[in-house]
């Protein structure tokens, strides 16, 4: 087990460094000078060519690569354009709130499928199944940012339970103000989480070691816990992992609309000023946790199935 | 430059509107009488509300300046364009750096509320010689946040740094200053080399921020992480991308300023989040309101929305190096083909105005030009006997991300196609067309410009003149009468000359119409209604010193 555990650690190297180099070409790609719009309309050329020297931005790109390069060898991101600090700072002051959200929303989408699931799969093909349906397809039709609007302007404007944004002080406040975020996220990956599980538990239900385990007269409740959900369970937690590059890309939007301050703000923020040290940090670090997430997956697949093995 | 968005994050301030009762009634007189009064000591540490006992919070056309100002409480406030990107006075040029920088620094003189003069900062009082050569600053005692006190050492090496250093970005606005010198603990002395008129709205600019000498040269840019100035709020912390506090500045010059207690600056970016977290009652203030909420807003009686703080000038650049918008005759035929009346009703939900010239509402400005009221007649006969009389062709380019901007290019495009004009509408994002405008590689653009001083001349070298290093805001335009005024009227002392020399640009830049004038639009600002004595100053900025809440 260790053993996998190391060897996929490695092969994260050559993909992150790929990931690197596609990243940062990328990102010079897209036309739009860094000092250009941070001067603004006034600047002349002069004052733009002077500010992009003091950058470094006037170095031919190979050149800038290899800077990038080798201050990622020594753990250094390099140092924002904007803010003139250090990337990894700017980072790691973000990584929290959205570490948060995105483990916030996972919990919420297992607390909401699972009955969801279970419900329409018990009661197949009657009333309870078919709005459970209905409900899926309407959370997969729904743009997840105009869900979220409509949470806020429901739930915060007119009835105000929740607050309206922004993350909050302390650990409770802050899980207040995650909530609704984290819901609207949840919501459009339990469509999909719900679908999944919903087949495979009709699937698991009627299997031959269901019934043997009514026969030896289990309870219908240990037979569905012990016998039908922990099978059924496996794709799903499968497209769980699998989603959680989707899941940090509905944060990017989320973060937003909810004026969260994490990393997904401060991404589209520093796309939209062309910081690109900070673009290229963030990515990383988001590649980085997509690529560790699937090995958690890989992980929980092989506890919970005995047959998996990962040597 | 140029494209709306990016222009809202880099571009300076707005101006007064005229005409919306922020007249210059106020001026400066509070302030000096704040001053001059002396005296009345005020508990200000307190969160409570003690009485102060004299001076009206110094506003009129504002969010209530009514009653007697209270002491003590929180504020807090959007950022709605992007986060503060640097608090050393001489680097931004993006208008919430400038904006929350003003509050935490003092300049020797800054902008009086009615847009068209300076007042005392803090410098108490100044003289200027016969000549206009020898400006002598007489400054006041002051404290800077860290106690010490501040020399008039302190503030010429400040206004030295933004003349000479070449990291300021601003140096090319100080033109003519030769010397600047502290010529004894409380005087500084400023020699120029040739007159210059809009010398004290530079000087009231915030790129002459005073830092602390001594701490500058110890901390170098360290400095301006936890900056540290002798204005009426200190710095608390600044939270990257989410946030920034500030808190009052005790030992402040103003014995009476400032009133609240704490300041709290929330980076908003989405109009939609920003507007739910005002109407949560979680925003004090929050700024840029989407023109099409602001109706539903007004009809609340717990808000009070704003409407002064916007001399912007919006308008669609044109190239003229390519045919044929080089031909005079085009240009103005376009101008008249335009129903601006009908873009600022349905785009703008009427919060603007016209624009009659390229300078907007402010000193100087020129109401009496006619412009190009909507004509459609008077367009095709301008059509037929320019150069091209069969129409013409232009790609028009604007930001994605704005819908104000889409939506005035749309009815551009169909008005204009009455007299032949085939417009292609291209979405950028914002900063991908910078290179390419600069370049004059590009037909139209959508864009607007707002000023950072009181003075046009800022606005006129970068707006109208040839050889102000932007070419005429990115157009190529070039009249030499104009690029002749504008230089005589920055050296001319009496105003009342300058005012003629200002005329006369408008008149001509109006006439040449170098750009599609479109509108001037009012400012969209959204206050409840405990705030009082809110009020967004000619240059954008606004002065929280003078702001209080009743609840």
């Amino acid at each position: 087990m260790s053993r996998f555990v190391l060897r996929r650690l490695i092969q994260m190297v050559p993909v992150v460094f790929g990931l690197t180099a596609v990243i940062f070409f990328m990102i010079h790609l897209v036309p739009g000078d860094p000092a250009a719009i941070m001067l603004g309309t006034r600047a002349t050329p002069e004052n733009v060519a002077q500010l992009r020297r003091n950058l470094g931005l006037d170095e031919p790109l190979l050149v800038q690569y290899m800077i990038f390069l080798r201050n990622l060898a020594t753990g250094s991101l390099g140092d924002s354009i904007f803010y003139r600090e250090p990337v990894l700072g700017l980072i790691l002051d973000h990584l929290p709130t959205t570490l948060m959200l995105a483990t916030s929303t996972i919990i919420l989408a297992v607390i909401i499928t699972v009955p969801l699931a279970t419900l329409a799969a018990l009661k197949r093909d009657r009333l309870a199944d078919q709005l459970v349906r209905a409900f899926l397809l309407v959370g997969l039709a729904m743009p997840s940012f105009w869900v979220g609007i409509n949470l806020l302007l429901l739930l915060t404007v007119r009835f105000r339970i929740f607050p309206p944004g922004g993350i909050g002080e302390g650990f409770f406040d802050q899980l207040r103000h995650l909530f609704l975020p984290a819901l609207t996220v949840a919501l459009s990956i339990s469509a999909v989480l719900v679908r999944n599980l919903r087949s495979s538990l009709i699937d698991t239900l009627t299997a031959d070691h269901v019934r043997t385990a009514r026969a030896k007269g289990l309870s219908s409740r240990a037979v569905f816990i012990w016998h039908v959900l922990r099978n059924s369970a496996m794709s799903t937690v499968t497209i769980l992992g699998l989603n959680l590059g989707y899941l940090m890309g509905g944060t990017v939007i989320i973060e937003q609309v909810f004026a969260l301050p994490g990393l997904g703000q401060l991404l589209l923020t520093s796309i939209f000023g062309r910081d690109y040290p900070v673009v290229q940090g963030i990515t990383l670090v988001y590649a980085v946790l997509v690529i560790l997430v699937n090995l958690i997956t890989d992980l929980v697949y092989a506890a919970l199935d005995p047959r998996v093995s990962l040597d | 430059m140029d494209l709306e968005l990016e222009g809202k994050r880099t571009t300076r301030r707005r101006l007064l509107a005229a005409g919306l009762g922020l007249g210059a009634t106020v001026a400066a007189m509070p302030l000096l009488a704040a001053c001059g009064g002396g005296g009345s000591e005020s508990s200000g540490d307190g969160g409570t509300s003690a009485d102060s006992t004299q001076g009206t919070p110094g506003t009129s056309g504002d969010s209530g300046g009514e009653g007697e100002p209270k002491y003590g409480g929180k504020l807090t406030m959007s950022l709605a364009d992007r986060d503060v990107t640097s608090f050393d006075p001489i680097i931004p040029t993006d208008n919430m750096s400038i904006w929350t920088m003003v509050l935490i620094y003092d300049q020797l003189v800054r902008n009086a509320p009615d847009g068209q003069s300076v007042e005392p900062g803090l410098a108490e009082t100044w003289e200027v010689s016969d000549d206009g050569l020898t400006y002598t600053f007489n400054l006041r005692e002051a404290k800077f946040h860290d106690g010490s006190t501040v020399t008039a050492e302190d503030a010429a090496y400040s206004l030295l740094r933004a003349v000479q250093e070449e990291d300021s970005q601003w140096g090319w606005i100080y033109q003519g200053v030769d010397s600047v010198e502290a010529t004894d603990e409380r005087t500084v002395t400023v020699k120029m080399s040739h007159t210059w008129a809009p010398f004290l709205a530079d000087v009231a600019l915030f790129s002459s921020s005073i830092i602390p000498k001594k701490l500058h040269e110890e901390r170098g840019a360290a400095l301006f992480d936890s900056p540290i100035g002798s204005g009426p709020f200190q710095f608390v912390s600044w939270e990257k991308n989410t946030s920034i506090k500030l808190k009052k500045w005790e030992n402040y010059w103003d014995p009476e300023r400032p009133y609240l207690d704490e300041l709290e600056f929330l980076v908003l970016t989405d109009a939609n989040t920003r507007m739910l977290k005002f109407q949560a009652g979680e925003l004090d203030i929050a700024t840029d309101v989407p023109f099409s909420q602001l109706e539903a807003l007004e009809a609340n009686p717990n808000y009070t929305i704003l409407t002064d703080g916007a001399a912007r000038f919006d308008y669609i650049g044109m190239n003229h190096t390519r045919k044929p918008f080089d031909d005079k005759l085009v240009r103005q035929a376009i101008n008249y083909a335009i129903d601006k009346e009908a873009i600022i009703q349905s785009v703008l939900f009427g919060y603007g105005e016209m624009a009659n010239t390229m300078l907007p509402k402010m000193l100087y400005h020129a109401d009496d030009i006619e412009g190009y009221p909507f004509n459609l007649e008077k367009a095709k006969e301008l059509m037929a006997q320019s150069s091209a009389p069969d129409g013409f062709t232009a790609e028009l380019i604007i930001s994605s991300g704005d819908p104000v901007a889409q939506q005035v290019a749309q009815l551009v495009q169909s008005q204009l196609a009455e007299i032949g004009g085939t417009i292609n509408i291209r979405l950028v994002e914002p900063g991908s067309a910078t290179d390419d405008i600069r370049a004059l590689n590009y037909d139209w653009s959508k864009s607007y410009y707002t000023t950072d001083i009181i003075d046009p001349d800022e606005l006129v070298t970068f707006g109208m003149v040839s050889d102000g290093g932007t070419k005429a805001v990115w157009t190529g335009y070039k009249n030499e009468e104009v690029d002749q005024l504008a230089r005589d009227a920055a050296a001319e002392t009496d105003p009342a000359r300058r005012q003629e020399m200002y005329h006369r640009i408008q008149e001509l830049t109006t006439e040449d119409a170098p750009v599609i004038l479109l509108y001037y639009p009012t400012g969209r600002t959204a206050v409840q209604k405990y705030i009082h004595g809110f009020r967004i100053l000619p240059t954008g900025n606004y002065r929280l010193w003078d702001v209080w809440r009743s609840e």
